[in-house]
């Protein structure tokens, strides 16, 4: 009887050491498993933010270059308006200057 | 008997209870490792991203500003060439039409007086002596009075002076150029000298008549 109790005993202590046995390998399995997913969740990660800083950054200079390009056509067009006044006051005093700058020789002489 | 069988069952159900609390022990901390983990990389990914991205941003901040800058820049380059362009392209048209009001008034009676000024001025300005004096083929069918001239010339410069008239005729709408007997040295009086002479006075003035505020 004893020999039973002690054998039923070692066959409960086999089955406690492979059920922990067991849960090494599976806390194996675990740690492996998130080693994998810890490096897919770092560049994840790492991707999302750094995509949407790039997303960011191309909105940053597309709207520079928007802003740029109106700018610049404000510009030019304040100077056609310009030229526009200055071929108008040239057209006005042309005749003028012309004489002004002909008396301006014969006077010298 | 009995009571031994069931301390029996009791220690194998002990240790089938242990093995199951350590097994969940052993599983519940591989859990907490590998959590920890995947958060550790996690926020080793969030910091260096973060780090990329505001470089990225920085960056991209930069190149807007030289972006909007440049454009800026080209525009007012442009603009301001233009009006430049059209400013000069006037001035050059004031002493175009200058020369053909010059080339008119070469015409008139009033120019044989200024065409003697001119000689004498241009004799004056050579200090007198034996002087060759040159016109264009029009003013010299004017006949000048070139002895008169010399004579002026002499007593205005206490200096014997003798003026010929060249066999060679200058270029352009009028005026006189004259030379020292043996060419070496020569004074251009001709109009079209003159106006080149007073250029950054009629690009002033023009300007100011035409192009101030």
């Amino acid at each position: 009887m004893a020999d039973e109790t002690f054998k039923r005993i070692l066959e409960a202590e086999k089955k406690a050491d492979e059920k922990l046995m067991d849960a090494k390998r599976r806390a194996m399995e675990i740690e492996r498993e998130a080693e994998a997913k810890s490096t897919q969740a770092h560049d994840e990660t790492y991707e999302k933010i750094v995509e949407d800083a790039k997303r960011k950054a191309d909105e940053v200079v597309r709207k520079a270059t928007e802003e740029g390009t109106a700018e610049a056509k404000r510009i030019i067009g304040e100077s056609e308006k310009t030229l526009t006044e200055i071929r108008a006051n040239v057209k006005a005093n042309i005749r003028k200057a012309i004489r002004s700058a002909v008396d301006m020789i014969v006077a010298e002489v | 008997m009995v009571e031994s069988a069931e301390g029996v069952q009791r220690l194998l159900d002990r240790i089938a209870k242990d093995a199951e609390q350590e097994s969940d022990e052993i599983i519940a901390k591989a859990r907490e490792v590998a959590l920890a983990l995947i958060k550790k990389k996690e926020d080793e990914a969030r910091e260096k991203a973060e780090k990329e991205s505001k470089t990225i941003l920085t960056q991209a901040n930069e190149e807007a500003d030289r972006i909007k800058k440049s454009a800026i820049a080209e525009a007012k380059i442009k603009a301001n060439w233009t009006i430049l362009s059209e400013k000069d392209s006037t001035v050059e048209r004031v002493v175009h039409e200058v020369k053909e009001e010059l080339q008119k008034f070469t015409k008139t009676k009033e120019y044989r007086s200024v065409l003697e000024a001119l000689v004498l001025d241009g004799v004056k300005a050579m200090g007198g002596g034996d002087l060759e004096v040159l016109f264009n083929k029009n003013d010299s069918k004017l006949d000048i009075d070139l002895n008169a001239i010399s004579e002026k010339a002499s007593k205005e410069l206490g200096k014997p002076t003798k003026l010929f008239a060249s066999k060679q005729n200058a270029e352009g709408i009028g005026g006189s150029i004259i030379k020292t007997a043996d060419g070496k040295i020569a004074i251009d009086n001709t109009l079209d000298r003159l106006i080149e002479r007073r250029r950054k006075d009629i690009t002033l003035k023009t300007a100011k008549m035409l192009f101030s505020e």
